[in-house]
């Protein structure tokens, strides 16, 4: 795309996202209103926090205020498609997009008063880069697996390098592993946590690790087993920040479920490779029977 | 249109054998293709000479001119579009990478994607050139993928 072409696409999705943000921001509100016990005062539906409405001296002065940072959030967030139609510097500009959109989000909840304590401001901006590293590690390795058949195809070499192979399975695993869990806790109960206590280190934890593994053991020979351990240190900084040394289980838990879905795609690829080297040797012996038939044609 | 290919060592040439339900557009167009094989011809200093499309390595846009480059990296000005040539070329050997560049794809050495996903195509004799996002589907359409 020429960079006119990139410009007017940012424009016109920019200008689609101002509704979906306002909407958005709205809703949360109403929403988190409608399941707030007990009811704010007089029962009324809050489209705005209560400092924010104090902070502005009137309710409808700070509902516009936020109505005017929700489209400016939403344009931000719309936007976030565009550096990948870019031929060149599409990690650069998707980085400066993830900049800008931080910033964006961070005054917006600064002005509307979203963060009652500067944790959650964290937290979510971890959840937004979390989003931003899993878009990308997803594209690049459909982009990976589009040049790997077009090599296939064309009959030239497929090896990858196996660091190009692992980047990408890092990132995602740094991902789930040290953003998702504080995420999570923002969400979570405090009473009691479900997301954090049951949902991510007996569900999402195991459940990635195993299928990142197995993914990744079909691709890479050696390689994989570095994979494994990584996952179960990558555990330890959440481990010790969030929670404290009775939930090491979770590396454990990581470092096992990634072996045994490595063990698995390893196992995977051996039969794959099998089929495909008895599919080869019946095409070969098919051949020139094939040849035979057209000579006698 | 199906291909179908038969090997006989008894033949001496190439014998092509065309099978259709009957005058149409297209067997006119094979017909003219295969009696006709594509002529083209390279500018270079004053002179012109003729290009032999299998020695191409590629046709790019520069200046507002087309270009091919040879095997021994000799560059030529050629007085087709881009478009002209995709529609002349073999659609299976002469793939379109880009909005301004078509590639022999059998003198294609490797294909690599960088992490910052810029997809890199060498060529033989080194020379490098870039396949756009925005082709790649067109490419696995081509190669049957």
């Amino acid at each position: 795309m020429s960079g006119n072409e990139i410009r007017r696409e940012f424009f016109r999705r920019a200008k689609q996202g101002v509704p979906w943000g306002i909407v958005l921001v709205y809703l949360v509100f109403v929403l988190g209103n409608a399941f707030t016990i007990p009811r704010p005062e007089g029962g009324r539906l809050l489209v705005v926090s209560q400092v924010m409405a104090e902070a502005y001296g009137s309710p409808v002065t700070a509902a516009l205020v936020q109505f005017l940072w929700s489209g400016l959030l939403g344009a931000a967030l719309w936007t976030a498609e565009v550096p990948f139609l870019m031929e060149r510097g599409t990690l650069l500009g998707s980085g400066a997009h993830f900049l800008v959109t931080a910033a964006v989000f961070s005054l917006a909840g600064w002005r509307c008063r979203w963060f009652p304590i500067w944790e959650s401001w964290l937290c979510l901006l971890g959840l937004l880069l979390l989003l931003y590293v899993l878009k990308w590690s997803v594209r690049f390795l459909e982009w990976q697996s589009d040049i790997w058949a077009i090599r296939k195809s064309s009959g030239l070499n497929t090896a990858e390098p196996p660091w190009k192979i692992l980047v990408p399975y890092l990132l995602l695993a740094a991902a789930v592993e040290l953003l998702l869990p504080p995420a999570l806790m923002l969400v979570d109960a405090r009473d009691f946590p479900v997301l954090t206590g049951v949902f991510y280190p007996f569900l999402v934890l195991p459940l990635f690790c195993f299928f990142s593994a197995c993914s990744l053991a079909a691709r890479l020979r050696r390689w994989w087993p570095v994979y494994p351990p990584i996952c179960a240190a990558l555990t330890l900084p959440c481990v010790f920040l969030l929670y404290n040394y009775t939930a090491l289980f979770q590396a454990w838990t990581a470092g096992i479920a990634a072996l045994v879905g490595g063990v698995l795609g390893t196992v995977l690829r051996k039969l794959k490779g099998r089929r495909t080297e008895a599919a080869k040797k019946q095409e070969n012996a098919e051949r020139p029977e094939q040849t035979g038939d057209s000579e006698k044609n | 249109m199906k291909i179908d290919v038969a090997l006989d060592p008894a033949l001496r040439e190439l014998l092509v054998k065309i099978l259709a339900p009957g005058e149409t557009e297209e067997l006119a167009a094979l017909l003219a293709r295969l009696e006709e094989p594509l002529r083209l011809t390279g500018f270079r200093e004053g002179g012109a000479v003729p290009l032999d499309p299998a020695e191409v390595l590629r046709f790019y846009g520069e200046d507002k001119e087309v270009r091919a480059q040879t095997l021994n990296g000799a560059i030529y000005t050629v007085r087709l579009r881009l478009y002209e040539l995709e529609k002349r070329l073999d659609r299976r050997t002469f793939l379109r990478v880009s909005h301004s560049e078509i590639v022999n794809w059998k003198r294609v050495t490797a294909l690599d994607l960088s992490l910052t996903g810029t997809i890199r195509v060498t060529l033989e004799g080194g020379a490098v050139t870039y396949v756009s996002r925005r082709y790649v589907k067109k490419i696995k359409e081509v190669l049957g993928i």
